[in-house]
């Protein structure tokens, strides 16, 4: 079914193809910046932001904790990601604040996106879409409505400088910099990103997209997604990335805070389609209060090494989890994704769907945590991995880790491995469509329960980028 | 102490377990091909024990080794099994632990051969102050591997009870059919549990799954029970012991084994 929607003549995201995520613009603004990270480069990412004195002390901070902490010993090996090959900051224009619309952007960085669909996502279906290039946000927007409603949404780079009070109470007080390596090297050079203050009882009736786009050879981006969604409100953030592709390492190390607050609910979606080139260590992470709901869609195509874990912290009563993933690891690719969720407030609930594709000797991996507090009374969990594995050189893995220390709680963790059914190959062969066709309906078919949580065109996003890494046959 | 135990091709002693007394430090076991036979080691005295078992089964044979765990309250013991499965042959490895202080098991089957089998049944009911840490997986090098693995555990009282299941598959074991479950029922506020059910899968034509699940008893099942005029610590009893009891019914061909084990549970 959702084959036919992909196919279905303007839809936003059907015509997609490896051209627009793999096409370079130039990049000849990369000669004013260089590669490295030390102290000189962070004071000079936050004297050009003209940033508040304690936004600097925080990152010069964060830079200590990264000197201090060491790689992570578990998971892929990150030995050849070299901290001195990565452009930490560049800009491709200058224009502080992003252009204040579509027609002023510099035209090829504008065609870029227009390949991606995004200005014309932005006309059809989103109340607001920000978008960055390299370093920082080129262009963000949002419908007056919600302009009126008191909603911002906003390059986070701004937000310091507009809304310094909201920014500062929450700038990583749920990710704290000292988290880990790539949360402390976060801290110190970040830039860009989103800022989304949903007031109190305001519910988006449409979602909001967030684009990041890596263009230079070696680039490393770390944009900062703050998203506050007060008392009752809710709202829809979709997230979609993209780089070229060089043949050298390119660094993606965001982060992203999320406060969801009492009776609140908010959905974070994510389709990832960074370069095969591009170390993927992304931290996400979201508080929940009291009767709130939280809800994680992700999708992980791209990225030659991918270590991303969304994380919510159930810390009200009767708040709740839901996430929800897919990792394609194809040919080079290690997709090491999963779940974490700390339950602590009483009644709290949580759900995890993951699953995973293997082919061409990649290696998806799903590692999870479910953590239950002595505080948490009555807390559900559920944990669902399904893996395929489409060929005999690829490799699935899946390791969760379940800690409870309160008697009155359930958890359940399930996960199966196999292959596609030769059965259901065999079936659709006979009714006359071609094998390849075949194996990547069904695919689709076993990646739907996931798919369909995303709006009708994310959908068909997906759905075009699973069709991509599914071609050149399986083996 | 080392010793060596073996049993030669064709032997049968199924029905009638071979002991293993004493307990020694060190047993290699070795098994012929085609043997049918049942081993049972009760380990229920010492203070500070280290204990490794290595198991050598030949092809085509079948070996049943049963581990009665039930030393004092006081004891602590660390052990280890290793069990190396050649071409069809089966191994069923039943860990049953009530007693010791500190426990620290860890059991390693590895289908080294096509067609092997490996099952292992791990039991375990931690109380009081009981620290116990398991560690099992089942490691399948060649094609068509079949076994599960069945970890049920109680933790009661301020216990402290881990399982760490792996099922492994290389690239040349296709055709392997394998799962693991890990269930822990969890019946008092201070105790600490962990579960870490892993699979690692190196190729696509397999069958792997796992399960694992931490939960206290059923409120519907206690009020229904007491409803009929059962008392609370009666029925507490018997669900507890029904939980457990539902892994070692394979050894119903052992009545004087099992009724060893049930004195126990």
């Amino acid at each position: 079914m959702n084959n036919k929607v992909s196919k279905r003549k303007g839809a936003i995201f059907s015509d997609l193809d490896r051209l627009a995520f793999d096409h370079q613009d130039p990049s000849d603004y990369m000669k004013k910046f260089s590669k490295g990270v030390n102290r000189e480069l962070i004071e000079m990412i936050s004297s050009d932001k003209n940033e508040p004195i304690w936004m600097q002390g925080l990152r010069l901070k964060a830079f200590e904790y990264f000197k201090k902490i060491p790689l992570p010993t578990w998971g892929p090996d990150l030995s050849d990601l070299d901290f001195d090959e990565i452009c930490f900051f560049a800009k491709a224009a200058d224009q502080k604040g992003g252009f204040a619309n579509w027609k002023v952007v510099p035209d090829y960085i504008k065609k870029t996106f227009e390949r991606l669909g995004i200005p014309e996502a932005e006309r059809r279906i989103l109340a607001g879409v920000g978008v960055q290039y390299e370093s920082e946000s080129i262009y963000h927007s949002l419908e007056q409505e919600w302009k009126d409603l008191g909603v911002i949404f906003a390059d986070f780079d701004v937000a310091v400088q507009e809304h310094p009070d909201l920014v500062r109470r929450y700038f990583m007080k749920c990710v704290p910099a000292n988290d880990h390596k790539f949360a402390a090297l976060h801290g110190a050079v970040w830039s860009g990103g989103t800022f989304l203050y949903i007031p109190k009882g305001v519910k988006l009736k449409k979602p909001l997209q967030a684009y990041f786009r890596m263009n230079a050879q070696n680039m490393g981006q770390f944009e900062h997604t703050l998203i506050v969604v007060e008392e009752g409100a809710e709202g829809h953030y979709i997230e979609g990335c993209s780089a070229p592709k060089y043949g050298s390492n390119a660094l993606h190390a965001g982060c992203v805070e999320i406060f969801v607050k009492k009776g609140a609910k908010f959905r974070y979606s994510s389709v990832e389609n960074w370069s095969k080139d591009t170390y993927n260590l992304n931290t996400k992470r979201a508080i929940v209060d009291e009767d709130a709901i939280m809800e994680w869609v992700g999708g992980n195509m791209g990225s030659g090494v991918t270590m991303l874990y969304p994380c919510s912290i159930l810390k009200g009563d009767r708040s709740c989890a839901d996430h929800l993933g897919i990792a394609f690891a194809n040919e080079g690719q290690i997709q090491d994704t999963g779940a974490k969720i700390f339950h602590l407030g009483q009644n709290t609930s949580s759900k995890v769907t993951m699953k995973s594709i293997s082919k061409g000797g990649g290696k998806s991996i799903y590692r999870g945590r479910i953590h239950i507090a002595k505080t948490a009374k009555k807390a559900m969990s559920q944990v669902e991995c399904d893996a395929l594995i489409l060929d005999e050189n690829s490799i699935s893995e899946t390791l969760p880790s379940i800690d409870i220390q309160c008697d009155d709680s359930t958890t359940n963790h399930e996960a199966r491995v196999g292959r596609l059914n030769e059965e259901d190959i065999f079936y659709l062969t006979t009714r006359g469509i071609p094998q390849e066709q075949a194996e990547a309906m069904i695919v689709n078919g076993f990646i739907n329960p996931i798919v369909r949580e995303l709006p009708l065109e994310y959908a068909i996003e997906m759905n075009r980028l699973i069709e991509m890494e599914m071609e050149d046959a399986i083996g | 102490m080392s010793q060596s135990l073996v049993v030669n091709a064709g032997e049968i002693k199924w029905d009638t377990p071979v002991i293993i007394e004493h307990s020694p430090q060190e047993l290699i076991i070795e098994i012929g091909e085609n043997t049918s036979v049942t081993f049972l080691e009760l380990v229920s005295r010492g203070q500070y024990l280290s204990h490794k078992r290595i198991l050598k089964a030949a092809p085509h044979s079948k070996v049943r080794f049963i581990r009665l765990q039930v030393l004092p309250t006081t004891s602590e013991l660390e052990e280890s099994l290793i069990s190396y499965v050649e071409k069809g042959a089966m191994v069923d490895c039943f860990s049953l632990h009530f007693g010791g202080f500190s426990v620290q098991s860890t059991i390693q089957q590895i289908g080294l051969g096509a067609q092997a089998t490996c099952n292992t049944t791990l039991l375990a009911y931690a109380r009081n102050e009981q620290q116990m840490q398991f560690n099992f997986s089942h490691h399948y090098q060649k094609q068509k591997g079949l076994g599960e693995i069945i970890a049920k555990g109680i933790a009661d009282d301020r216990a402290k009870l881990g399982f760490h299941g792996i099922i492994r598959m290389d690239q040349t074991a296709s055709g392997t059919d394998s799962s693991l479950k890990q269930a822990i029922l969890n019946i008092s506020p201070d105790t600490k549990v962990s579960s870490t059910p892993e699979l690692k899968i190196d190729t696509n034509d397999v069958k792997a799954s796992h399960g694992a699940s931490i939960v206290n008893l059923n409120d519907s099942d206690l009020f229904y029970m007491q409803s009929r005029g059962i008392p609370i610590d009666d029925l507490r009893r018997m669900l507890t012991r029904g939980f457990l009891k539902t892994a070692i019914t394979p050894l119903s061909d052992l009545p004087e084994v099992l009724k060893k084990i049930y004195t126990f549970i």
